[in-house]
């Protein structure tokens, strides 16, 4: 065999043996840095207090012969390497080494070959084995330290802080499913039952949208904080439907109708908030007489005549106390100007809202004073024809038409203040049942939602009494895992303080007033009672007061509502 | 040229008959007597330095009657002219005229004992200058050629310090070897003694003529280095600079100006004896190491503060060998 290839062989043995040396060494390490990997990660776990997932376990044992491997692969000895270490294992004196680079440089000649004759002779003498494979002791013994602790924190089970928060946290996504489910059925209950004027109130998309955004958490706090806002949502929508205005306005309107009697059904639907059935009970007045026969559409129009007198009233009324003027052409221009100063001066949105809604009642308020106009106008034209028969009865139908849109009109508005009345009622409930999700989701003792919300059967599980005077430790103090403070947004959350507008007045206290006006009728009684005073005096005394006493004990009224 | 492994026979077997020679007289400083046989087998000079009566001058003359070579000795001193070294004209009457005629100096020989070199002044000293490189002397405008072989073989006394002028570091560099020579041991002493207190004194026979000489350098030269080895070589020395990213912390400190390619060929030429009389075909790192110390010792120039800390250039060099990677 050439003195090369009895070099090479000689260098492969040393290789292999480098390589085992080498395995041995990489299998060490990894055991090493496994089981510190390991370890830390244990830890991480016991000291949050859980028990440790057997997947760590599964991961190091899959991980240990990978890196092993790699680092092997990576890391084995080259050609030259293997002939360096063996040139100082062995004393050689870089004769391995120097006898391959000069292989690699092809060099030739007669001192190439007696020196590597003289290191293949060298080599020939020499035993790879000899090379030592040690395990390293120290390594292994950390190494296995760290493994035993391993396997000791593996017995660890979850403690109860932490058996209770994952308890907490599971029935949080459980009730946020069952709520979201609830919400999302109640939102298309409400959807499916709306009318086409409702559903014009409102925006279905976005509803749905909404309702959409919510999810399963297992977070309480988020899922507080998700419902709050959804209820947030609701509760702004529903503002925007209000109508406090025109609901008083349409009340005053009900006690002028009362007083007359054919009108009585109008005024007790209207009293009784059905503006849907009043405002039909208004289409029902409809003229739809002959003008050519003047004296039947008299007939006809006299009780709308009525019912839009006592409207007119109520609404002139309703203007005074509301500081507006009578004067509709006025009314309208202030009313103009406002909303033009309103887009000018960039007000926020609640503003803009609350000044439509404005617009709204006297939009009411001007259709009643409207429909007194049409109607009187009418009755002028009818009475012109019945002087004078030959006229043309165009006029008459004109203002017949004219009557009939100004009463289609205001049936309408009503209808519109009956939807968003039912509206807002279904919104109202719609944020209760918002509202009662939060309970529900607070609330340990609430094992599902119906029963929080308390629509369908519920009751306490079996076995459990209703006999609430126990001895029992409150669990007020008990530790529910949950250390999370629940703190609400700021200027997001719904606000628990609503305005109430007074009916009328300036707000003052009424105590100094109601002195004054028992002093005022002992003053007005004896000054009747006067001989010296005129009858006509006297009777316009007692109509100023009467006018006094009725405004006063319609205040009263909405007051007690 | 003989067959190379009987030319790697003779020089093994030369160079242990030289050894065993000198070895004669000079008791102990295998080392030196190994290092001062490898400069004159690879055509370098050395200069020896130690304390008066070490044996340094005993050494030359015991290498020279080895070697059965020409000898001459140059005692230097600070009156000696170059003229009293290279040679000079003189008139002569030949054939009823006068003519220049170059008398040779003492620098014509094959082994030349500059004894206490430092003693001349720089004149003097620059003289050897072209002697030693050149192996010729140019007198009058007429180049002379010295003999084959030819080194120089210089001592100096570290001790004395007055009246002495040290050797310019040009001349310095020109030196293969520059080796100390230590104290002999307990054991050396007595021996000495020994030998030196009888009726008679050893004998030395030559052993060695130049040819020989010659042909062992021609040996020496073919062997082979691979290359690894020939890059630790080239680190090494450069590492003595300290603006090489090799350089150690001492070097940088210490160090004004580190070795010329001279002392690398030095090295690569003694490393070379030192693998063929280790019975190897090539040097390797070890014999590298082993020759840098006095191939470099005298390259190497320290700096003021160097200097003035007493660094010792053989500390820098031990410094790099170790930091420098193998």
């Amino acid at each position: 065999m050439p003195a090369h290839d009895r070099i090479l062989a000689f260098l492969s043995a040393v290789k292999a043996r480098l390589d085992l040396a080498w395995l041995v060494r990489a299998f060490c390490g990894s055991l090493l840095v496994i089981g510190s990997s390991l370890c830390m990660w244990c830890l991480l776990w016991v000291l949050r207090g859980y028990a440790v997932p057997a997947s760590g376990y599964i991961a190091a044992a899959v991980a240990l012969p990978v890196m092993a491997l790699a680092a092997w692969l990576f890391g084995r000895a080259s050609q030259r390497k293997a002939a360096r270490i063996a040139d100082e294992h062995f004393d050689l004196k870089d004769a391995i080494s120097s006898h391959l680079g000069f292989s690699d440089e092809h060099r030739e000649g007669e001192f190439i070959a007696l020196q590597a004759e003289a290191t293949a002779v060298r080599v020939q003498a020499l035993s790879p084995r000899s090379i030592p494979v040690q395990w390293p002791r120290r390594v292994l013994t950390i190494a296995g330290v760290l493994l035993m602790a391993c396997f000791v924190m593996g017995f660890k089970k979850d403690s109860p802080i932490v058996l209770e928060r994952i308890a907490l946290e599971t029935e949080t996504v459980r009730k946020s499913d069952e709520i979201n489910k609830e919400l999302e059925k109640e939102v298309e209950e409400l959807l499916k039952s709306a009318s086409d004027e409702e559903k014009e109130l409102l925006h279905p998309d976005e509803w749905r949208q909404w309702v959409k955004e919510l999810r399963e958490t297992k977070d309480r706090k988020d899922a507080m904080r998700q419902y709050a806002e959804l209820e947030r949502k609701i509760t702004e929508a529903a503002q925007k439907l209000s109508q406090r205005d025109t609901e008083q306005l349409l009340a005053k309107a009900a006690q002028e109708m009362k007083q007359t009697a054919e009108l009585k059904p109008i005024s007790k639907s209207l009293e009784e908030q059905n503006y849907r059935h009043a405002a039909n009970q208004l289409r029902q007045m409809k003229l739809q007489a002959d003008v050519r026969k003047p004296d039947e559409a008299q007939k006809e129009l006299a009780r709308l005549k009525s019912a839009s007198q006592r409207m007119a009233s109520a609404a002139r009324n309703f203007q005074q106390r509301t500081g507006q003027q009578g004067n509709q052409g006025k009314g309208n221009q202030s009313q103009s100007s406002q909303n033009q100063n309103a887009q000018q001066s960039g007000q926020n949105q609640q503003q803009s809202q609350g000044q439509q809604g404005s617009q709204g009642q006297q939009s009411m308020d001007q259709q009643m004073t409207a429909l007194e106009q049409s109607v009187q106008n009418l009755e002028q034209q009818l009475q012109q024809q019945q002087q004078n028969p030959n006229q043309n009865p165009s006029q008459s139908q004109a203002g017949q038409n004219q009557a009939n849109q100004a009463l289609q009109n205001l049936a309408q508005s009503m209808s519109q203040s009956s939807a968003k009345r039912d509206m807002m009622k279904k919104l109202q409930s719609l944020s209760q049942c918002a509202g009662k999700c939060q309970g529900f989701m607070c609330d340990k003792e609430c094992q599902s939602l119906s029963q929080c919300m308390g629509t369908k059967p519920g009751g306490k599980k079996a076995g459990a009494g209703s006999v609430e005077s126990r001895r029992a430790e409150s669990d007020v103090t008990q530790d529910n895992g949950n250390r999370d403070q629940l703190t609400g947004q700021k200027g997001s959350g719904p606000s628990n303080t609503s305005i109430e507008s007074a009916d009328t007045g300036s707000g003052r206290a009424t105590r100094t007033a109601t002195v004054q006006e028992k002093a005022f009728q002992r003053q007005v009684e004896s000054f009747i009672q006067r001989e010296d005073v005129p009858a006509e005096v006297k009777e316009g005394v007692k109509e100023y007061f009467k006018g006094i006493q009725q405004v006063g004990n319609e205040q009263a009224a909405p007051a007690a509502k | 040229m003989p067959e190379t492994p009987a030319a790697v026979a003779h020089f093994k077997e030369t160079f242990e008959k030289l050894r065993a020679e000198v070895s004669k007289f000079i008791v102990g400083q295998q080392d030196i007597i190994e290092q001062v046989l490898s400069a004159v087998i690879c055509g370098g000079h050395v200069l020896l330095e130690g304390v008066p009566g070490l044996g340094k001058t005993a050494l030359v003359n015991t290498l020279a009657k080895a070697l059965h070579l020409k000898f001459q000795r140059i005692q230097f001193t600070p009156d000696l002219l170059p003229a009293d070294i290279v040679g000079t004209q003189i008139l002569v009457e030949r054939g009823g005229q006068k003519v220049f005629e170059f008398q040779q100096g003492p620098v014509f020989c094959n082994v030349l004992l500059a004894d206490e070199i430092n003693r001349a002044t720089p004149k003097t000293q620059s003289a050897l200058l072209e002697t030693m490189q050149e192996k010729r002397v140019t007198v009058a405008g007429i180049s002379h050629n010295l003999g084959s072989p030819f080194f120089v073989l210089a001592t100096q006394n570290p001790i004395e310090q007055d009246g002495t002028y040290p050797l310019p570091e040009a001349q310095l560099d020109r030196f293969f070897f520059k080796l100390y020579v230590p104290v002999p041991s307990h054991g050396d002493f007595i021996e000495i003694l020994n030998r030196t207190g009888g009726k008679s004194s050893p004998e030395i026979n030559a052993v060695a003529t130049g040819d020989d000489i010659l042909q062992m350098g021609q040996v020496v030269r073919e062997v082979p280095l691979e290359a690894s080895v020939q890059d630790y070589l080239v680190k090494i020395v450069r590492a003595t600079h300290p603006t090489d990213v090799n350089a150690t912390e001492r070097v940088k400190k210490y160090v004004r100006h580190g070795s010329s390619p001279r002392g690398a060929q030095t090295i690569l030429a003694a490393a070379r004896v030192r693998a063929l009389l280790d019975g190897r075909y090539h040097v390797a790192r070890e014999d590298i190491a082993k020759a840098a110390t006095p191939a470099l010792r005298h390259r190497i120039l320290l700096s003021f503060e160097g200097e003035a800390e007493g660094v010792k250039t053989d500390e820098v060099i031990a410094d790099v060998i170790e930091k420098v990677k193998a």
